[in-house]
């Protein structure tokens, strides 16, 4: 118990020490402010933009849901890149600096370091998805009247999933490589991937990107559907033990 | 902008500022940087809104036993 609570502490020491943690809180404060300020000042942006172009540009009423969709698209995709960025290193970096030969030398196992990364991670996703639904559903609630602000509160649990899935398989291929900027790649190749499957009919249901169209969906009233959870899980369940084994075998070079 | 929009987009400014803030501190006492020289990175987080002090933070700072 006492080395697992060293090595979170640890992992949280070095989250705050490489501003990962500072970066994430950052960018989900910023979005979810930006996402209803954005859909709330578009008729004035396109207005201005109109202006300049001697265009008129004519737009429906923007409603929460405009809100909502700049929030879901913009949070997942910019926010998957920066969690990308910020997570590749962390092993793959400790690998290729040599400090995590200290701690493998200690009676410690490979699956409590990968283990205590995890729990940091989900920790940080906790607090930056927390500050970013509450930034998000304060500033929808004032912007847009007839929000509903807990439907939408509880719908971020899809984003946490969404978000931890994706730091999860950083962290397996980071295990397996020497070099983060190719656990960032192979990340971003997954992601990519699971994105174009959920285009495809039926096996698409069970992408874990569909996941941020759930939150969508449950601020809408629409019932759950199980599919993109489970491939989240599925996806987890196979890159993690993976990235364990590989690890396990791994000797450092010099 | 009505002061109404002002107090509203008031905190993402905030956000901004106090990046670029943690940022120069950071670049004052930093000797070692990865990819440009020490003066490049200043512009980079200075100027790029909000991606600028990710990238330094993220990329930038060469970071050491003593950080």
């Amino acid at each position: 118990m006492f080395r697992k609570h060293a090595l979170i502490r640890k992992e949280l020491m070095e989250m705050v020490r490489t501003s990962r943690l500072l970066i994430w809180i950052v960018f989900c404060a910023f979005f979810g402010i930006a996402s209803p300020l954005t859909a709330y000042f578009m008729p004035d942006i396109l207005s201005m933009v109109g202006a300049t172009e001697n265009i008129v540009i004519n737009i429906g009423t923007i409603t929460y849901g405009d809100a909502l969709e700049q929030y879901t698209k913009n949070f997942s995709q910019i926010g998957t890149i920066v969690l990308i960025l910020i997570s590749m290193g962390s092993v793959a970096a400790e690998k290729a600096d040599g400090s995590i030969q200290f701690l493998l030398v200690r009676p410690v196992g490979h699956v409590a370091i990968v283990g205590a990364k995890l729990a940091t991670l989900a920790a940080m996703l906790l607090i930056g998805i927390a500050i970013s639904a509450v930034a998000m559903g304060f500033y929808t609630w004032y912007l847009f009247p007839g929000f509903p602000v807990f439907p939408f509160v509880v719908s971020n649990i899809f984003l946490l999933l969404y978000f931890f899935t994706i730091g999860s398989v950083v962290i397996a291929i980071s295990t397996m490589v020497d070099k983060p900027i190719l656990a960032g790649v192979g990340a971003l190749g997954i992601w990519l991937l699971s994105s174009l499957a959920g285009m495809v009919r039926t096996l698409g249901d069970f992408s874990f990107v569909k996941l941020v169209d759930q939150v969508v969906q449950t601020v809408e009233g629409f019932p759950f559907e199980w599919e993109p959870t489970a491939g989240a899980l599925l996806l987890m369940c196979v890159t993690l033990p993976l990235g364990i084994m590989r690890f396990s075998r791994w000797e450092p070079t010099d | 902008m009505t002061g109404e929009s002002f107090v509203l987009v008031l905190p993402l400014l905030v956000l901004e500022l106090v990046l670029k803030i943690i940022c120069f501190r950071d670049w004052l006492h930093r000797r070692r940087f990865n990819g440009l020289p020490k003066f490049v990175w200043l512009f980079v987080f200075l100027l790029v809104t909000l991606f600028g002090p990710v990238v330094y933070l993220v990329y930038g700072r060469k970071l050491d036993g003593n950080d």
